[in-house]
């Protein structure tokens, strides 16, 4: 979901800058003694790659507007840096079925307007998001609450949406309590009430402007000058940890390099560079200290086509063991990537439970050629110029170099040629759903850090996100029996026994864990990065404290 | 003769009346066939708003196409977008359309319509375009003069490299240079707009990125009409009667040469004011410049066609300015 893409024209932008190696102007200046030091306003400066383009927390879904809804609403529970759920809004009891969740609604929290948050505004807010009339993109996150897909899939002008919703398994017996029955046992359904979809709200509430918008978070939306800037301050009535920040401005910039000069010229305390820039970035004395580096929990990936019952990926097995074996990942990241992340061998994320580090096939040359002869003989194919074979990808951002590193990769142990196909990102996708290329790019990220939401939706047989038609029985009984183990070793232990027998058919190439290379001024402390973020530090931006600085 | 020559002056004032009557009504089936035309063109490119890297689930797109009437015959569609009816499900109700001025919801700011969208960008676009024109006027033309007038020598040579400069060079290197050299290494300047309602200066880089191309433009066809009047009757009939340099060239060539520069002053002004992409892009100008190319990758069709159409028509009414105007710069030419 929160994939940004960058636009053509940046790209070119990047390489003039670096062709200047223009260096930051700031002043060294003489640095006080911290005792004498004055008092620096506590205000964080951060981009947005667009205007958000929605405040509504049912509706939003992309890093844009999630990255403002995480300081003005707030969750029923949430996470540390280290992922464990923590409270949040509430505290939280899970039935010994694994069946029903009730959360308890801690004192003292009130909105930015004075109005205590109830309980009866989540239950509200859990039914909005499901109802089909809301139209939320992201509403199957409750597929697994009693009566959430009947309700999910209904349609408004002929199913009765009342009742449905009355059926719906969410209840607030009383203002602090609130109840929600799953269909099936769900350890991780938990991770589910941290997200900005679930946070509490209100019928009177609007979204659309600053004025009466009405939050629940640390923070409470004070400005929204569209396509130009959004300006958060302390929410007053908040009842939590008490907040650090007096600002946080979040300027429209919607060039990365545009947002990168303006990091320079000291308008913004937090950026993320185009990749373009990172040599320049770690080779200049002044900006270097100030990288972040980071993973999160994503994935970039070359899948093979298995839809069309004739190709020849899906007739041979060895050919795609082939050109997965033939892939230096390690070149790949150094020469395509930048040297930026981890390389990836395996579907489920580090720093999730059910990470399993290289199950998938190492890179070997020999095993590939003789792969490769198998699979010339599985098609019936006389040598490698009869193989006509397709890449696709989506211009206009980085793919290019990527895919003809492949391209040479392959070229050089097969003596094969692939015929790369770019196409702008709308009919690249709409071409992926109707008729795949034989290998195409995609990328996934996290909704929560569970491994259903890796292995199940990239690979899971009919998923809807399983762009390969890749399909194999006994994996996917494995992971219909761990969705259903209350435990989440037992689920584990299924999971990673799914994957390796996934990983044995090499249905796709994983190529570079999600990660970030972010710029933080040195004055910006205490910004709690997760690998949930998209850019490093939003969930925590109102515990953030300036230090004191020229 | 007082008579004969009032008639005239009415018959004169008729004829550009029912010109411009004419010429009006001459919009509408231009704007039909652009607005046909972009939105055929932009149903029949593949994806649509709610292609996703992660896929939606097949209930919700079909809520989401239910919703926003996409799920309606494509003409339905048209026609509603048109108005002022509208058709939903095989009834017709009132009103919508841009015939009742509602330009339609934004697929991408679900919550905003893009009335809202375009009321928050246009005066600011705007603006910025007007000031950039003026730069374009005040610079284009003097250096088109001293261009011509010194033909062939320095001036000439000068003007002419600056022009071409400015010709060639992608806005989008100009924009990344200026920004490079004035705000990030000498720091004199804001390397955005974002503070341009407190801090006037911010304006600055955005408006000399903008106008450089215009500027050029505005030099080349000043350099050229100059230069065609320089070998006129009249001119040389003016040098034999002894008036004076400066009196011939203000009176008899600039007047003269101005005609085909003022035909390209419309078409310019119009792709000023309606806004740069790559300058809004990269000097975060809060305009609405920037939504043309994020409008049609994120397939939001009202915003498309709303684009679409106010480009459309800033440049026919425009034109029609610059007809109008011909007749009391050039009194050769009469309106039929």
């Amino acid at each position: 979901m929160w994939f940004k893409k960058t636009m053509g024209v940046s790209m070119a932008l990047m390489l003039l800058l670096a062709a200047c190696q223009a260096s930051a102007s700031v002043s060294p200046g003489e640095s006080a003694p911290a005792s004498e030091a004055p008092a620096v306003p506590q205000v964080l400066r951060t981009a947005l790659g667009t205007e958000p383009p929605s405040l509504d927390p049912n509706v939003a879904t992309d890093s844009e507007s999630i990255q403002v809804l995480r300081s003005i609403t707030y969750p029923l529970v949430y996470f540390d840096v280290e992922l464990n759920v923590v409270d949040g809004l509430a505290t939280y009891e899970i039935s010994d079925d694994g069946q029903t969740i009730t959360f308890t609604l801690k004192e003292g929290y009130a909105y930015s307007d004075g109005q205590p948050i109830v309980a009866g505004d989540f239950a509200y807010s859990w039914r909005r998001l499901m109802d089909p009339r809301t139209a939320s993109e992201y509403s199957y996150v409750l597929d697994y609450v009693v009566g959430g897909v009947e309700l999910r899939n209904a349609d408004p002008d002929v199913d009765d949406i009342d009742a449905l919703v009355d059926a719906f398994g969410v209840e607030a017996p009383d203002d602090s309590t609130f109840i929600v029955h799953l269909a099936q046992p769900a350890a991780f359904f938990v991770y589910v009430a941290t997200m900005w979809l679930t946070v509490p709200l209100r019928e009177d509430m609007v979204f659309t402007e600053a004025e009466g918008y009405i939050s629940s978070g640390p923070m409470m939306l004070t400005e929204w000058n569209h396509n130009a800037n959004v300006v958060l301050e302390p929410n007053p009535n908040w009842g939590g940890e008490p907040v650090n920040l007096e600002r946080i401005e979040m300027a429209v910039i919607a060039d990365q390099a545009a947002a990168l000069a303006a990091y320079e010229a000291g308008d913004i305390d937090i950026t993320a560079p185009p990749a373009a820039e990172i040599a320049r970035i770690e080779d200049d004395p002044e900006l270097a200290p100030d990288v972040f580096r980071g993973n999160n929990l994503g994935i970039e990936y070359y899948a093979f086509d298995m839809k069309d019952p004739n190709g020849p990926f899906t007739r041979s097995a060895n050919l795609r063991r082939a050109f997965h074996e033939a892939v230096d990942k390690d070149s790949m990241l150094q020469v395509a990537f930048g040297g930026v992340g981890l390389v990836a061998n395996s579907v489920v994320p580090p720093g999730m439970p059910g990470h399993q580090d290289d199950v998938f096939l190492p890179f070997d040359l020999e095993q590939a050629q003789a792969d490769f002869a198998a699979g010339l003989e599985d098609l019936g194919l006389a040598s490698a110029a009869d193989l006509h074979l397709q890449i696709g990808y989506n211009t206009g951002s980085t793919h290019e170099s990527r895919v003809e590193f492949l391209q040479q990769q392959w070229r050089d142990a097969f003596g094969v040629e692939i015929e790369p196909v770019g196409m702008e990102f709308g009919t690249y996708l709409d071409r992926l759903s109707s008729d795949p290329f034989d290998i195409f790019r995609l990328g996934w990220s996290a909704d929560f850090p569970h491994p259903q939401n890796f292995l199940n939706d990239l690979l899971g047989c009919g998923s809807g996100n399983n762009n390969s038609g890749y399909c194999n029985e006994e994996a996917q009984e494995l992971m219909a029996q761990a969705a259903v183990s209350p435990a989440l070793e037992d689920q584990v232990a299924l999971y990673n026994q799914a994957q390796e027998l996934i990983m044995a058919d090499s249905p796709m190439m994983t190529m570079r864990w999600g990660s970030f290379f972010t710029l933080v001024k040195p004055w910006v402390q205490n910004l709690g990065i997760t690998p949930l973020d998209s850019d490093a530090g939003e969930h925590f931006y109102a515990w953030t404290v300036i230090a004191p600085h020229d | 003769m007082a008579v004969e020559k009032q008639t005239a002056e009415q018959q004169g004032e008729v004829d550009v009346l029912s010109y411009v009557v004419r010429r009006m009504l001459w919009i509408i089936p231009v704007l039909f066939f652009v607005s046909v035309i972009t939105f055929s063109l932009m149903h029949t490119v593949p994806g649509g708003p709610w292609s996703r890297e992660k896929k939606l689930p097949e209930a919700t797109v079909r809520l989401l196409n239910d919703k926003y009437g996409l799920d309606e015959p494509i003409v339905a569609q048209y026609l509603n977008w048109v108005g002022p009816l509208h058709i939903e499900d095989g009834s017709v109700a009132c009103c919508g359309g841009i015939l009742a001025g509602d330009l339609g919801p934004s697929y991408k700011y679900i919550d905003r319509s893009v009335n809202q969208i375009i009321g928050d960008g246009i005066l600011t676009t705007m603006q910025l375009g007007l000031m950039a024109f003026l730069v374009s006027v005040a610079i284009g033309l003097p250096l088109g003069i001293i261009a011509a007038l010194g033909h062939n020598k320095l001036p000439d040579y000068a003007a002419t490299f600056v022009s071409v400069l400015g010709i060639s060079t992608p806005t989008f290197v100009s924009s990344m240079l200026l920004i490079v050299v004035f705000g990030v290494v000498l720091g004199w300047l804001p390397v955005n707009a974002l503070k341009w309602d407190t801090d006037p200066t911010a304006w600055i880089l955005p408006i000399i990125a903008l106008s450089l191309f215009p500027i050029a433009q505005v030099a080349r066809y000043t350099r050229a009409s100059m230069l065609e009047v320089t070998r006129r009757d009249y001119v040389r009939t003016a040098h034999s009667k002894g008036i004076g340099q400066r009196t011939i060239v203000i009176v008899h060539m600039v007047r003269n040469a101005l005609i085909p520069v003022v035909t390209i002053l419309g078409p310019v002004l119009a792709f000023l004011i309606t806004g740069s992409f790559i300058i809004e892009y990269i000097f975060s100008v809060p305009g609405i410049g920037r939504e043309y190319v994020s409008s049609i990758t994120q397939r939001d069709y009202g915003l498309i066609m709303a684009l679409s159409m106010f480009y459309a028509v800033t440049i026919a009414v425009l034109n029609l300015v610059v007809d109008v105007l011909y007749a009391y710069i050039d009194p050769r030419i009469r309106y039929s």
